[in-house]
């Protein structure tokens, strides 16, 4: 953040914009040729110990050749950077030297001519020990101005840039009068909400027209009149608002103008945004922390949380045999205008299901909680809520009488570890419903197919309905076909199949006879068993199976 | 939904009242943010008033007003104009404004007040130093306990917000910055709340902690309550009207305040000086031409001032503008004219006062005198005080600094060496030097001011607001 009066705008059409620095290093002339010999000279200064108001007046020259306000923004930042203190040469006290040459002034009836004060001056050396010349330095050594560079934490010019881009937008939000943003991602949101909170700001959570989710920032008093006064908590709130990899943010900034006090729209996201400000790694200058990376590195809140992704993964795969998508933290659910990020989120064909763990907390926290879920679970009494699907895990030991009071068919409990078993029911039911839903409203054409053998998985993934919506609703079309896997094979294909395959007793031989028949591999076991053949294996070899009619 | 009573609690500067929903309360809005009616802090009293008077049933959680001792005020007797003051605040609800002279026993009022009170205050001052003082006077004249004997009281503890410090007592003293950027968080814990220099609390941000304090009991105090900018008017809604106000000529019929007398010695720029005083000067002018303003006015200022962020014509003649003020104040010629006055009065306690730093540092260089900045550390400043106190030292040269209410031991000459022309600047000034004199010595103050400069100008404006506070 800079002081207000370094702050660069412009203006246009009820529009305002801070003049953020080009990263781009173009040439001598440019913001990145300016931010390089700034930070050349506070280098140059740390190293001979320089002092700062020497340092100052270089940087002041480039005033001449930039915006004024760029250059001082820039040193501002720079001086941040750096530590000015006494000079070794440092001989003496200045605070003791000054008084002791006021004292002695004062007791002469003040030095009022030039030879008064050089005697002064050298009384004093003497009695110090010094030499006039060192009292006349020593004396103001302490001065501001005086000081010299003792330390420079140097930085690169992109990385001054970039944070000077960070803190002009802040400081451009000093006098903002409502904020509204958006991130992507429930840990972004989790990062940027704690922030909001933390300044002392009021929220809200809204869906936009165009169903994304958009938080509202103000404060408790600008219910009563428009005011700039959460400003400043604003600006501290929006480095962890840009350091989403994908954010959005706009807000009325007032302004003084020659008549009276003005309203200008400012508006930023990630994409019009793009390479000003640090991505994605935090502010790094603002706050050394490292960053929040990509979304592999979530850090867990809790060691159940893990166990149970880790669990469920290992079971199920990413969106594999079972079909249903995991993601941990999604964006928000809103209850009542609050945040609710629930853990996990199980998603499959559009439905989407979310798992919260509550586990160890304390009792306020509980408490919240518990009114949050009143809030967005369906027969709660809350007409907001919107049958939003939401499960509960509750460590039985430690969190049951808060829970008490939530619909008991959500909430189920645990010890330990979370059971994977009743959010599996939970699924399969869905599942279930899915299918149920699906048969009932989709309809599948197989013009141009082979009726004789129906590939009804890759009809399903073509329809984007779940293989057993798709065997249902074509077997309801033919009857007589039988089901082999995810494949319908008709009657008169199945009696030539079994013409074939008289007489064959060798294993090897038969999956010959169904290869020839476009039998897939993957179901020529399943079918040979339908038919009513075991398959008997002398040893591992297939080429030494042979196949029995029952 | 509910048929149990309203409830009030306390919210980030506000007060909220929910379960409310069939009536209607003066002052308070609904926000459908939390579905509560919500007012400021300010109107606390009122609302209880209101419900109390409507045989309303409600629950009060709003105050957390800090436990205080019974509080007593030992060893400060009050002049009669200051226990005038006390009792027309008393009767009007202790609300309200009192208007002394610098000199005339401010804190006293203030330390009554909180003894009248007998509640949990908190003293909002504008600097470190002021917090400094306040503190320790209210630790010197006010004891907590019970009963009258003075061997059970004890000396209180005072709280202290700013300047890196942060404790709350029930007696707290805190700077406007830290009150400002705190009221949210401890708007209901004071019953009273005193403003000192309560001119500066109508400005747009301080403006919020009179809004944001729940205290039904609020005290303002200021030597000068009119500001240039008519802010004033606020005042009334923020602490209470002005109950009582007393003029410095008026103070000084009274005899508690020294005489004094008020002297202009004008001086010429140097050759070279006024050289490059008009150089800069007219470059200022022309530019404005340039721009197509006609005059220099004050409304023409403000506008070449928003202009010059983005138009180097306007930015040059601002920097003239600056340069040209910046010679005429600090005029080598006002250095050797100071030098004459200080032979003329060789060990008479003196202040020196300039607008700047810069001109601090020199005469201290120059005539080795002790300073005092904004910048000058505690022990430094402590000890220029206390000499010049005991004698240690005559002269001291000071910039803004000592313009607000800091105690400073009494001086019998003020050295005006560059100001700006507002009156409550030479006011103040004039306060430091205001004290009673035993030996009943008129005070006096004389400004240097450079001829032919625009200078003559900013001290006239001075002088005629100077009259109209204390006329």
């Amino acid at each position: 953040m800079l002081p207000l009066e370094l702050l660069r705008t412009r203006t246009s059409g009820g529009k305002i914009t801070p003049l953020f620095c080009e990263v781009g290093s173009g040439g001598s002339g440019g913001d990145y040729g300016l931010a390089d010999k700034l930070i050349t000279h506070f280098a140059n200064a740390q190293k001979t110990g320089e002092s700062k108001g020497s340092l100052l007046e270089k940087t002041a020259l480039l005033e001449s050749e930039h915006d004024y306000k760029l250059v001082r923004g820039l040193s501002a930042l720079l001086e941040r950077r750096s530590v000015f203190g006494s000079s070794p040469s440092t001989v003496a006290s200045p605070v003791t030297v000054r008084r002791r040459l006021f004292e002695e002034s004062s007791a002469r009836g003040l030095a009022l001519s030039d030879s008064q004060r050089q005697d002064i001056i050298r009384l004093i050396a003497s009695q110090m020990r010094l030499l006039p010349g060192q009292v006349e330095a020593t004396m103001w050594s302490d001065r501001d101005d005086n000081l010299a560079t003792t330390r420079f934490d140097s930085v690169s010019p992109k990385d001054l840039i970039l944070w000077y881009n960070l803190s002009l937008a802040q400081t451009l939000l000093f006098r903002c009068t409502g904020l509204e943003f958006h991130v992507k991602g429930g840990l972004y949101w989790k990062q940027a909400l704690r922030s909001v909170k933390r300044y002392g700001l009021m929220y809200h959570l809204e869906h936009s027209p165009d169903d994304s989710i958009k938080c509202v920032l103000e404060g408790a008093l600008s219910l009563f009149k428009m005011t700039d006064r959460y400003g400043t908590a604003m600006a501290k709130a929006l480095p962890s608002i840009v350091s989403a990899p994908e954010w959005e943010i706009s807000g009325s900034i007032v302004r003084k103008t020659g008549d009276g006090q003005k309203i200008y729209q400012f508006e930023l996201s990630s994409k019009t945004a793009a390479g000003l400000f640090h991505s994605a790694s935090g502010a790094a200058c603002q706050n050394s922390g490292g960053g929040a990376g990509n979304d592999d590195d979530h850090v867990y809140d809790s060691a159940v949380e893990a166990q149970f992704a880790k669990t469920f993964r290992q079971y199920f795969g990413d969106g594999g045999r079972l079909g249903w998508k995991i993601s941990r933290e999604p964006d928000p659910l809103i209850a009542d205008g609050k945040a609710m990020i629930p853990d996990f989120l199980f998603e499959r064909f559009g439905r989407k299901v979310y798992l919260e763990i509550v586990g160890f907390w304390t009792k306020e926290y509980l408490e919240r909680k518990a009114q949050k879920l009143r809030a967005l679970l369906p027969g709660t009494g809350n007409a907001d809520s919107t049958g939003i699907d939401l499960l509960v895990a509750v460590n039985s030991e430690l969190a049951c009488s808060q829970m008490g009071t939530i619909s008991s068919d959500r909430v189920f409990t645990f010890k330990k570890n979370v059971p994977i078993k009743p959010i599996l029911e939970h699924l399969k039911k869905i599942d279930k419903a899915i299918v149920e839903e699906k048969v009932k409203t989709t309809r599948i054409r197989l013009d141009g197919q082979d009726l004789d053998l129906i590939p009804a998985g890759e009809v399903a993934a073509a329809h984007g309905v779940p293989d057993e919506a798709a065997l249902q609703i074509i077997a309801a079309d033919h009857p007589r076909h039988l089901v082999v896997g995810t494949y319908l094979i008709s009657k008169e294909r199945i009696d030539a199949i079994k013409q074939s395959l008289r007489g064959i007793s060798e294993f090897i031989e038969a999956c010959k006879v169904l290869t020839f028949n476009k039998i897939p591999d993957s179901c020529q076991a399943d079918l040979l068993s339908k038919l009513g053949y075991n398959v008997v294996w002398s040893d591992l070899n297939p080429n030494n199976a042979t196949i029995v009619e029952e | 939904m509910t048929n149990t009573s309203p409830r009030l609690f306390f919210d980030k500067g506000t007060i909220c009242i929910e379960g409310s929903e069939l009536v209607r309360i003066p002052n308070t809005k609904y926000d459908g943010r939390n579905k509560v009616l919500r007012s400021y802090g300010l109107h606390y009293q009122e609302i209880i008033e209101y419900l109390e008077k409507s045989d309303l049933d409600f629950i009060d959680q709003v105050p957390r007003f800090l436990p205080s001792p019974v509080l007593q005020m030992r060893n400060l007797e009050l002049r009669d104009y200051q226990k005038q003051a006390i009792e027309n605040w008393a009767k009007s609800s202790m609300r309200g404004c009192v208007i002394l002279p610098t000199g005339a026993g401010k804190t006293a009022v203030g330390i009554r007040a909180i003894e009248k009170a007998n509640a949990s205050t908190l003293v909002i001052v504008p600097t470190i130093d002021l917090m400094e003082q306040w503190k320790s006077n209210i630790s010197k004249y006010l004891f907590g306990g019970g009963s009258n004997s003075s061997t059970d009281s004890k000396n209180i503890q005072v709280g202290k917000l700013g300047g890196g410090e942060e404790e709350l007592q029930a007696v707290t003293v805190s700077t406007y910055d830290s009150a400002y950027l705190r009221a949210p968080a401890i708007g209901n814990q004071f019953e009273l709340v005193i403003f000192d220099e309560v001119h500066h609390l109508p400005a747009p941000g301080y403006r919020s902690i009179a809004e944001q304090f729940v205290a039904p009991y609020r005290l303002g105090l200021t030597a000068t309550i009119e500001r240039e900018d008519g802010l004033h008017g606020m005042i009334p809604y923020l602490t209470g009207g002005v109950v009582f106000r007393l003029g410095p000529q008026e103070l000084s019929a009274q005899r508690h305040l020294a005489e004094y007398t008020i002297d202009r010695r004008q001086v010429s720029l140097t050759t070279e000086e006024q050289q490059e005083y008009e150089d800069n000067y007219s470059k200022f002018l022309a530019n404005l031409k340039k721009l197509g303003f006609k005059t220099p006015s004050m409304h023409n200022l403000k506008r070449l001032i928003m202009m010059s962020n983005r138009n180097k014509i306007a930015r040059d003649a601002l920097l003239a503008r600056n340069k040209a003020n910046e010679i005429a104040l600090n005029s080598r010629s006002k250095v050797g004219e100071l030098q004459k006055i200080l032979q003329e009065h060789k060990r008479v306690k003196t202040i020196i006062f300039t607008q700047n730093n810069k001109m601090v540092y020199h005469l201290s260089d120059r005539f080795l005198i002790p300073f005092i900045t904004y910048k000058t550390a505690k022990d430094e400043r402590h000890n220029v005080l206390d000499g010049f106190k005991s004698g240690r030292y005559s002269v001291i040269a000071t910039s803004k600094v000592l313009d607000e209410g800091v105690d400073v031991p009494d001086a019998e000459l003020g050295i005006i060496l560059s100001g700006t022309g507002s009156g409550r600047e030479l006011v103040q000034r004039l306060g430091r030097l205001l004290r009673p004199k035993e030996d009943g010595r008129k005070a006096k103050l004389i400004e240097i001011v450079s001829r032919q400069t625009r200078e003559m100008n900013t001290s006239a404006r001075r002088i005629t607001a100077l009259r109209k506070n204390t006329g």
